[in-house]
């Protein structure tokens, strides 16, 4: 991807330092850039320049960024808004944009490149936008129920059960490929249990339906 | 069916650390490396 010469129009003014510390700090956090960004396209190509997009206007905004507030939340939420963004750009211009056309689960790019992961991977492409999203901040990511709520713009509650629906889908899918139908309907149950009880110990559970009032300000939705 | 719930869990975050663990690849800190100068230069191109 290039970097077009209108973006430069909101570039900060300052000289920037030898050691900038915002600067450095995206550097840290590239490798999770690129790990969201793969989760939401599938693709890793497309994925890479979502990335790299997040990056420049993460660059550009950097000036809205609190300072001590948590980076990596607001760079996801950058991203988030940027994958949603082209989606419906390419919901609007198919077939002329093909970079944002391929972002879509399921198109014909992504489904030749899903024969090469494992089940559990391609069971995670099953899964809708939203389950899969709460899923990956909170049971891969590491965020808590409260910053995958402010990443994603919805409640903590909202959250909770998306995580919840997406374990029960994705056993439920694997289930099926496994052809094992007895263990799978008595042990539904324990399943989903279970598997709340190991997200609850990863982020511990906060009050349902306040982290939208919360929601950080300083995120570029565009 | 623990033992296996305990390896999903295991397998998703594998999959998301896989990714994060691969080198970063050169375009990206070329791209922070030319932004960094558009900016400093404000707003100039450096071609």
């Amino acid at each position: 991807m290039t970097v077009r010469e209108t973006d430069t129009g909101n570039m900060p003014r300052q000289k920037p330092q030898a050691n900038d510390p915002f600067k450095t700090d995206l550097l840290e956090l590239i490798p999770f850039l690129r790990a969201f960004a793969r989760s939401l396209c599938g693709n890793p190509e497309t994925a890479d320049d979502l990335a790299q997009e997040t990056l420049v206007k993460a660059w550009q905004s950097r000036n809205t960024f609190e300072t001590g507030t948590n980076l990596k939340a607001w760079l996801f939420t950058i991203l988030r808004n940027q994958f949603y963004s082209d989606r419906r750009r390419a919901w609007r211009q198919a077939p002329w944009d093909q970079d944002a056309a391929e972002r879509i689960p399921g198109s014909a790019e992504e489904q030749s490149w899903a024969a090469e992961l494992s089940d559990t991977a391609r069971a995670l492409r099953s899964l809708s936008d939203e389950q899969r999203e709460a899923l990956i901040l909170v049971g891969a990511g590491g965020f808590s129920y409260e910053d995958a709520a402010l990443i994603c713009n919805c409640a903590v509650g909202t959250v909770k059960s998306r995580v919840a629906r997406a374990r029960k889908s994705l056993m439920s899918i694997l289930d099926g490929e496994d052809a094992l139908p007895s263990a799978a309907q008595s042990g539904q149950g324990d399943a989903a249990d279970e598997i709340m009880a190991q997200l609850d110990r990863l982020a511990p559970p906060n009050e349902h339906g306040n982290a939208h009032k919360r929601r950080s300000k300083d995120a570029p939705s565009e | 069916m623990k033992t296996r719930q305990r390896a999903i869990g295991r397998e998703l975050r594998r999959i998301y650390e896989d990714v994060a663990k691969e080198p970063v690849p050169d375009e990206f800190v070329e791209l922070l490396r030319q932004i960094d100068r558009r900016g400093g230069k404000g707003g100039q191109t450096d071609s």
